[in-house]
């Protein structure tokens, strides 16, 4: 079992503090939910992590070692950002030629994607183009992915077959994921954290939700 | 061979404006037949090259994700994209003053 953790970080901009006490912690076959208000740094947090966005300090640490310079070259944690992920220019084959993810994968569980994959990202609808990307991350040989609003601009019943799959390769991995459909997260998360005033806090009930004026009511 | 698609596919963030450049300065190198022209071309690529990166980091860099995630750094995806770049650049030259 691999571990992911992270913490001692801070991030401001200017003199406004985005980040400064955070802890999380995440392991293989551990679906870990984040939720924060617009603008509490989900997506800043999880560009750190992943660490294409510098902070004045933090700790990342897998299976207890710190992860220093330029970790992304270990292919340790695959991240999804909330904007698109795939270039315009590549094709939905090439992307999984890339991230050597099997077709039959993407067959198995969504059939209907495969009459586009030979498009390129900017021949397809926004709902497919997420749903690839989304698919695309979790496949990936990776052992922790950070999805950062992977059910933005999908369908319901798209969500719901989602959130299976998502169990399904938690089995594999540890899966960091945040999402503005709070009830969605917290069916599939094992582990959840609220994000404010730069601060995690560790929720143990829903109710806490409430408390750290994430939620108005339940 | 992954290697090598992944770099070409890199280059395709700047391959129209980089070609069309690298085209026009061997054109212009070829039909004035002056082994001269070549220093002033080079500069052309340099000055050039050093702009389309600029609009690349400005516009679209958070596209680099997707490499970021093949374990590419940004530093890598931009040398690649240098080296591939000058690459067919000293060949289309060397056509150009051969031919």
């Amino acid at each position: 079992m691999a571990t992911l953790e992270f913490d001692s970080l801070y991030l401001a901009f200017g003199t406004h503090r985005i980040l400064s006490s955070i802890y999380v912690k995440c392991t293989t076959g551990q679906v870990v939910g984040l939720l924060g208000r617009n603008g509490s740094g989900k997506s800043c947090l999880m560009q750190i992590v992943f660490g294409n966005l510098s902070a004045e300090s933090k700790s990342v640490r897998y299976n207890g070692t710190s992860l220093m310079g330029n970790y992304m070259s270990k292919k340790t944690i695959a991240y999804l950002p909330q904007f698109d992920l795939l270039p315009s220019f590549i094709t939905f084959e090439q992307a999984l030629k890339f991230y050597s993810v099997d077709k039959n994968k993407i067959k198995a569980g969504f059939p209907e994607l495969l009459e586009v994959l030979k498009r390129k990202s900017s021949e397809v609808s926004g709902g497919q183009r997420r749903l690839f990307e989304v698919l695309l991350i979790l496949h990936s040989q990776h052992p922790f992915c950070l999805l950062d609003e992977p059910f933005s601009g999908l369908m319901p019943v798209t969500i719901d077959r989602l959130k299976e799959l998502i169990l399904e390769e938690r089995k594999n991995k540890g899966i960091i994921i945040t999402d503005h459909l709070h009830r969605q997260i917290r069916t599939i998360a094992d582990e959840l954290y609220v994000l404010t005033n730069g601060t995690t806090y560790q929720i143990k009930n829903d109710e806490q939700l409430i408390e750290y004026g994430y939620l108005s009511e339940l | 061979m992954l290697w090598m698609l992944t770099t070409l596919a890199i280059f395709r963030f700047i391959a129209f404006p980089s070609l069309l450049i690298t085209s026009i300065s061997s054109v212009i190198l070829w039909q004035s037949g002056n082994p001269l022209f070549l220093i002033q071309a080079i500069w052309t690529k340099l000055i050039t090259a050093l702009l389309i990166l600029l609009f690349i980091y400005l516009f679209e860099s958070k596209h680099f994700i997707f490499f970021n995630n093949l374990g590419i750094s940004n530093r890598a995806i931009y040398l690649r994209m240098i080296a591939i770049d000058f690459s067919f650049a000293a060949t289309a030259f060397t056509i150009a003053l051969l031919i």
